[in-house]
């Protein structure tokens, strides 16, 4: 994540700096949809909402005035975005008006770019397992297989995906070791819902 | 794969079989409670990053780059004022060839009753090439498969209309006195005299228009004809209306594919192979499915040119070793197991 030096980095997208902007865009991009998917719960959506802020971020960079800082700026608008887009679409489930509820007096939004970081972390630590238990922990927990199934899809043992499974796992866990706070905050946010 | 040597200690791979809801754990004791909620927590942390890996920022980042590229370019809303579909879907009329009583819309106040003499053009769903159709006016039209075109015999006196089900590449005569409306269940094109792709497959759920040449204006309908909203489309632009939930938008057509099923050529960049699935259905009018969901992320990077689809399909599946299933019309693509 950007840091304080991230007003420099608008005062730069101010002065027509497209690199300073794209750079921006690409830091930002994904932690914003991911802050999106939590209002709207579908990907399309969501990253159609970021888009347009960052349209009006280069649009409008002359006229912007940004008072706290341009992540909190970026942030507060896909929030904004998305509220109005619900309450336009006249989609308010239950779940979604108590995210909004629960999102609508955050103006600092460094909690999630930690729950963002965790998961950017165990992506990574996802991509590193060896490729067969990378392959079977992700048709277990992406696509939801049971090891019966895995066992005959990659035609393997049941006694090798319960293998690959534990280790995947203990691995996982062995390479999150140092974010352990972060991890069990997020488990206790996540049962929370 | 090579055997692994190392044998999990039991009770991790029971944490791990319960997690996957393989089997239940009774008996917990307080020592190993931590160790397992350490377990439960990278498998939560796991479900919610994969959920999330699939925004595509290169991709994000190509549209904003086209947006931007004109600087006195006003923002473009991508999202129109969306509003959930409450609209019912226009009554398609049924028409065979004859006498049939045709609504023509001048002005939302003005609706005369016309007598025409309808023709109806239909394709089949696999045919081995388009057709061509001269509609009265001179204008051409290929269809594609599975497409129906209703037109007049002779268009009526203000504007020239026509109903299409399924998809079309239009090259209308200019004639700036008659526009030119082409009537989809949901949406009506219209235009001057210009090139357009028309792609509306009742079951895609999807009006999708390809502009060639001039402009085109896109509009939602609703029931009884009254427009929603409408876009108008410069040449070199895409506009799309989802049925289900009305939401419009346009972008900037990136390749030629939208056409690829007259010119059987095609362009891939990049493009997942889920995309390219589509095109290729739509371009060689056969079923693809995928075995594995993994496989439709796959970026793909080739150009075929008036190429047999076995040969493409060959192709494909070497480069990123697929293995393929093909009975008739439907072609299942999967891993091959290392």
């Amino acid at each position: 994540m950007l840091t304080g030096s991230d007003n420099q980095i608008f005062e730069a997208i101010k002065r027509d700096d497209n690199s300073a902007y794209e750079m921006v865009f690409r830091e930002y991009y994904r932690p914003m949809t991911a802050y999106a998917f939590r209002f709207l719960g579908n990907l399309p959506d969501s990253e159609s909402i970021v888009q347009d802020v960052f349209l009006r971020l280069w649009h409008k960079r002359k006229e912007i005035m940004i008072t706290s800082s341009l992540q909190n700026y970026l942030f507060r608008s896909v929030k904004n975005n998305c509220i109005n887009y619900i309450e336009h679409e006249k989609i308010k489930t239950g779940y979604q008006s108590l995210v909004i509820r629960n999102e609508a007096d955050r103006s600092e939004y460094s909690e999630f770019f930690l729950e963002f970081g965790l998961m950017t972390k165990i992506e990574a630590a996802i991509a590193s397992l060896p490729e067969k238990r990378q392959e079977i922990f992700r048709l277990a927990r992406e696509e939801g297989l049971k090891y019966r199934e895995i066992a005959d899809r990659l035609n393997i043992s049941i006694k090798t995906v319960e293998t690959q499974m534990t280790l995947a796992l203990k691995q996982l866990r062995e390479s999150l070791k140092e974010y352990k706070n972060l991890v069990m905050f997020f488990l206790f946010t996540v049962k929370g819902k | 794969m090579k055997p692994n040597h190392i044998i999990p200690p039991e009770k991790e791979a029971r944490w791990a079989a319960f997690l996957n809801g393989e089997s239940e754990i009774s008996d917990v004791s307080r020592q190993d409670a931590e160790e397992m909620d350490d377990f439960t927590a990278v498998w939560e942390v796991a479900g919610t990053s994969f959920s999330n890996s699939a925004a595509n920022p290169d991709q994000a980042w190509l549209n904003i780059q086209k947006e931007i590229s004109n600087p006195d370019e006003k923002i473009k809303i991508r999202i129109f004022n969306t509003q959930f579909f409450k609209y019912a879907a226009m009554i398609v009329v049924v028409l065979g060839i004859g006498f049939a009583t045709f609504k023509v819309i001048k002005s939302p106040e003005k609706i005369i009753d016309t007598p025409v003499l309808m023709a109806v053009a239909n394709t089949e769903a696999h045919p081995a090439n388009f057709t061509v159709i001269t509609l009265p006016d001179g204008s051409t039209v290929k269809m594609n498969a599975s497409t129906r075109i209703e037109y007049p015999e002779h268009f009526a006196v203000a504007i020239r209309k026509v109903k299409l089900s399924g998809e079309a590449f239009f090259e209308v005569t200019r004639d700036t006195l008659h526009p030119f409306i082409i009537e989809t269940a949901n949406a009506s094109v219209e235009v001057l005299g210009t090139s357009f792709n028309v792609s509306a497959y009742p079951e895609a759920g999807l009006v999708e228009v390809n502009v060639k040449t001039g402009k085109v204006k896109l509009t939602q309908l609703a029931e009884g004809n009254s427009t929603v909203k409408s876009a108008i489309l410069p040449a070199g632009e895409r506009g799309w209306l989802n049925v289900a939930n009305g939401k419009m938008g346009h972008d900037v057509i990136v390749t030629s594919n939208y056409s690829a099923w007259i010119t059987k050529e095609i362009i891939f960049q990049r493009t997942p192979l889920r995309e390219a699935f589509s095109i290729l259905e739509n371009t060689y009018h056969v079923k693809i499915k995928i075995e594995n969901p993994e496989i439709g992320r796959i970026p793909y990077t080739a150009n075929f040119a008036n190429q047999k689809l076995d040969y493409i399909i060959d192709v494909l599946a070497r480069t990123h070793q697929l293995k393929v299933d093909r009975e008739g019309d439907q072609i299942t693509f999967a891993r091959v197991g290392k």
